[in-house]
């Protein structure tokens, strides 16, 4: 018996880390595990439908040291790119940049690996008119493999300005 | 209003009254709100109108005081002038279409008038519901009123909202004391004529104030450019640009035989004058209107469902010239209006969710004090504006039509006014400060609870 728990142990400290490579489609509307805005119709109806913040159908490609993320945001006619997200995953900081129109958003990045799930945090430097001053704001999302062919993706966004954190998981499947 | 209500509210202002009577101050403004019907922001020149140069009153009201450019208002017309004379989102009040709002609120009207104000309503009332006889502008604050009960379609069929038969939709008048009277049917015609004729009696109204030496309220809710929009005989094919374009013609002269009035009666420097729409654009085929740069039109709460053009003008204390794109909220004006008058008159038994916007309109501060603005369709909310911000929890981009996925959707307003470009995913952290914004404001509810569409009265707050 010891020697099976030893066995099984071993195994799973040598277990290699989930593979996330695909193309994955955003499989129905995201589901918010944070408490809907009390009283509020609009939160009953539209539960975490912040998504992912990776869009309705995802590319992920692996390797040993990162783990990126590519989706369609503009139409044809906007002739631009696919937005790409690249994150390192051997525990270095990785930084991805967006243009929406604003600017260039920097946002920075760093992986870490909780068994076979993935958690990366992303935080940006915030400066808008709206606010008196420069603010952080931090998005948190956690990774994992309910099947082979169902990745979830559980997106925590910090409070801000004193405003609450929410909380959205999504659902993917393979294809 | 109600007894009750009305005992507390004479207590109030009473008090008000003797303090007022205690010290010699300066000559009350009037106000004279001006306050027409779906009309949308690309009606005006001045606002970047395209049907030609058919707005120079307008325009030249906008030169001679202050132009907002992120003025908000509720979605559809009922809600919107429950809010506008409340003082209170009208999710609060519980107003409806067939319901209106109850007697126990409390109207800017009312508040003006228990004042000392001279007060009348000529124009469109449409907060009486069904029965607007049980909840007609004279129990809420009104000392006289001319107009419409209800709203400007009523003429195609002449069948009175509610009503199944023709012939029960009548222009009405009546007096503080005295049950509403039918003047006569409102039919087509007298749909032509309505704005015109209201306006006659803003006038001699204005006039009577001044020979009584008493500062006024004066409302002058216009029917135009509501469907079906007709204009008087005057202004037909006017512009040659169409109905919609004849109407604005008429507006525009409308606008200025009422400030011409103001002139004429010297009351110029000492009077208020606020001219804005009850909510976004005509939207109704073959009157649709020009919602300018923005999308959607009203009963949506797309920028051009809500956001409308705003004119306010008090010369010597307001700044002529002025152009804003800081967000100011129709429920603003009742608060604003009572720091012009200088007195307390805002009910405090009850939320209110206006600002004091005056220091802001003076240009005695650099900001408006609103960060935000709570955008309800009925009683679903559906979106609110921080700042520059635009979050909608249920995107619903057609005028009463369905939802659409994804539901959530963040618009950057500056540089996306058509809200064309969901940047959600690049700005998660926007929904943090409108959930707080939702949250402070369902927090309110709990203290101060709705009131439920379609009260009846006498409504009596629950004790919390």
């Amino acid at each position: 018996m010891k020697m099976l728990i030893a066995i099984l142990l071993l195994g799973a400290s040598t277990q290699a880390p989930a593979d996330f490579s695909g193309r994955w489609t955003l499989d129905a509307p995201a589901i918010a595990t944070t408490a809907a805005v009390p009283g509020t119709p609009a939160a009953a109806a539209s539960p975490g439908d912040m998504g992912s913040g990776w869009g309705s159908t995802i590319t992920v490609a692996q390797d040993a040291a990162r783990l990126s993320v590519e989706y369609a945001f503009f139409s044809r006619y906007d002739a631009q790119p696919a937005l790409t997200f690249v994150y390192p995953i051997d525990g270095s900081e990785g930084r991805n940049a967006v243009m929406m129109g604003r600017g260039e958003q920097v946002e920075v990045s760093r992986a870490r690996w909780d068994g076979q799930a993935l958690t990366i945090t992303t935080t940006a430097r915030i400066a808008d008119r709206a606010a008196a001053k420069p603010f952080t704001v931090e998005v948190t999302r956690k990774l994992w493999l309910e099947s082979p062919t169902t990745m979830i993706v559980e997106v925590t966004r910090a409070g801000v300005l004193g405003g609450p954190p929410s909380t959205t998981r999504s659902v993917y499947r393979k294809g | 209003m109600n007894k009750l209500a009305g005992a507390c509210v004479v207590v109030w202002l009473g008090a008000f009254a003797m303090v007022s009577g205690q010290t010699a101050a300066p000559a009350r403004p009037n106000i004279v709100l001006m306050f027409p019907d779906n009309l949308g922001w690309g009606e005006l020149n001045v606002y970047g109108g395209v049907r030609g140069p058919i707005t120079p009153r307008l325009d030249r009201l906008a030169a001679e005081g202050l132009r907002l450019n992120n003025f908000n208002v509720e979605f559809s017309c009922t809600v919107s002038r429950a809010a506008l004379l409340t003082g209170r989102y009208a999710i609060r009040t519980g107003a409806t279409q067939a319901g209106g709002i109850t007697l126990w609120e409390v109207t800017v009207a009312e508040a003006l008038q228990a004042a000392g104000y001279a007060t009348g309503l000529f124009g469109k009332w449409h907060l009486g519901g069904d029965r607007p006889e049980n909840r007609n502008p004279s129990q809420q604050g009104f000392d006289e009123y001319y107009g419409i009960p209800r709203t400007s379609n009523e003429s195609q069929t002449t069948i009175a909202q509610g009503q199944a038969a023709p012939n029960t939709s009548f222009i009405w008048e009546g007096r503080t004391g005295s049950p509403p009277r039918n003047v006569k049917l409102f039919d087509l015609q007298a749909r032509r004529t309505i704005d015109r004729e209201s306006l006659d009696k803003s006038i001699d109204f204005m006039e009577r104030s001044v020979r009584d030496k008493r500062p006024f309220f004066l409302y002058y809710p216009m029917t135009q450019i509501h469907f079906p929009t007709l204009t008087h005989p005057d202004f037909i094919g006017k512009t040659g640009a169409g109905d919609i374009a004849d109407a604005m013609a008429e507006v525009d002269f409308n606008v200025g035989r009422m400030l011409d009035a103001i002139d004429r009666l010297g009351l110029s420097r000492n009077t208020i004058v606020f001219w804005c729409t009850d909510n976004g654009a005509e939207g109704r085929r073959p009157w649709r209107g020009s919602s300018g740069p923005w999308s959607g039109f009203y009963n949506s709460v797309m920028e051009g469902g809500i956001r409308t053009p705003c004119l306010v003008r008090w010369p010597g204390r307001i700044p002529a010239g002025r152009v804003t794109n800081e967000l100011v909220h129709e429920i603003d004006f009742f608060p604003t209006i009572a720091a012009a008058v200088g007195a307390d008159i805002m009910p405090h038994d009850r939320a209110i969710d206006g600002i004091n916007q005056l220091p802001f309109f003076e240009g005695k501060q650099p900001a408006s004090d609103r960060e935000s603005v709570l955008l309800y369709a009925n009683a679903q909310l559906r979106a609110v504006k921080w700042h520059d911000w635009k979050l909608h929890y249920v995107y619903a981009p057609d005028a009463g039509g369905p939802a659409v996925a994804p539901l959530m959707r963040l618009f950057h307003l500056l540089s996306d006014p058509r809200e064309e470009s969901d940047v959600k995913d690049a700005n998660p952290w926007v929904q943090s400060v409108t959930d707080r914004i939702v949250n402070d404001f369902v927090a309110t509810t709990r203290r101060y609870p709705h009131v439920a569409p379609n009260t009846p009265d006498p409504y009596v707050p629950p004790k919390m």
